[in-house]
């Protein structure tokens, strides 16, 4: 299961560095976001890769033992909160795009 | 009384020339009849075509879908001063004729809004779409608590009451259920009368299949869950 996980980590991060590279060699984003969630997901595939990682952070951190279960308890807070951020503001784009695109739709008609 | 036939129309540049010949330009009991085709972002001559025999063509610059096309079309038909409005698809599956007595239960005040249902006499229409529509049916009435037995029905007559009333929000083809939920939430009146359907090879092609019933579902499902503003 653990060997599963770092194969769709690793897939996961070559798909999405592979589309951020594109995107910016297209010039559909700038190289500052390519670098950006570049090293972001080397680093969600060196947390895949090196999970011990977490165990040395949390001592640092809370100068304690705190379980995994903690981390991954937050992560799904902080993600859950961040899919709920992001599917508002693409609802409130799209309704906006759609008033626009309809009010455009109409503004030359006139009762004849 | 002035009547407005709203067309939504999407790639329909191959047959809405012929569809649009054959509005009428008198029906018995309206005084004035117009008609407006809404062009939802086609990609082909669509909008060209509609322009030079439709009233009005108001004009998506995207696609947004037959339910955004729908409310576009709504708006229109109040701006230019609408009592009644009735609805048919672009695909020329409707045959005009039935217009009038469409529209005759509201002009009699018996009705706000009338469904031209091919449920009630569907021989032609492909088993298929008869399980489909039957199936349509019950996920209205699971989501919005309103009755038909033709839902997705593209022809409509709506009462301007109904216009005023109704608060639609569906940008796809759940429009259709949500009019019937409209109808039951704003306490409309709501009449069946049968019509006939022209099926075609092409509008038999341009019905929607059995997979967009489940994305209707889960759109009637949020819209039911987000509630109205």
């Amino acid at each position: 299961m653990i060997i599963i996980t770092k194969i769709i980590a690793i897939l996961l991060a070559l798909m999405v560095i592979s589309k951020s590279f594109y995107d910016y060699k297209r010039k559909r984003e700038s190289f500052v976001t390519f670098m950006f969630w570049s090293l972001a997901w080397v680093f969600i595939v060196y947390v895949a890769l090196v999970p011990k990682i977490f165990y040395s952070f949390a001592t640092k951190l809370a100068d304690q033992n705190i379980g995994i279960g903690t981390f991954v308890g937050l992560a799904f807070i902080f993600l859950f909160y961040i899919t709920y951020r992001v599917y508002m503001k693409a609802h409130r784009l799209e309704q906006q795009i759609r008033d626009i695109v309809m009010r455009i739709g109409i503004k030359d008609i006139e009762e004849k | 009384m002035k009547l407005t036939i709203v067309i939504p129309a999407y790639n329909e540049g191959k047959v809405i020339a012929s569809v649009l010949k054959l509005m009428p330009k008198k029906i018995k009991g309206a005084s004035s009849v117009q008609t407006i085709v809404v062009n939802d972002g086609s990609t082909d001559n669509t909008y060209d075509e509609a322009a030079k025999y439709a009233d009005y063509v108001a004009n998506h610059v995207i696609n947004l879908g037959a339910g955004a096309a729908v409310i576009t079309g709504f708006a229109a038909a109040k701006k230019i001063g609408t009592d009644v409005v009735v609805m048919l698809d672009a695909d020329g599956q409707h045959n005009p004729k039935n217009i009038e007595k469409l529209i005759e239960p509201i002009i009699n005040k018996k009705a706000d809004i009338v469904i031209g249902t091919r449920m009630l006499n569907s021989k032609g229409m492909p088993a298929i779409k008869v399980f489909g529509n039957w199936s349509m049916n019950v996920m209205t009435f699971i989501t919005t608590g309103g009755w038909s037995t033709d839902t997705q029905s593209g022809m409509r007559a709506i009462s301007r009451k109904a216009l005023d009333r109704m608060q639609l929000q569906a940008v796809g083809f759940e429009y259709c259920s949500e009019i019937v939920g409209e109808a039951k939430r704003c306490k409309l009146k709501l009449k069946e009368v049968p019509i006939q359907t022209i099926y075609t090879d092409y509008s038999k092609a341009k019905g929607q299949s059995i997979v967009n019933a489940i994305n209707i579902f889960t759109k009637l499902l949020a819209i039911r869950i987000s509630g109205k503003k």
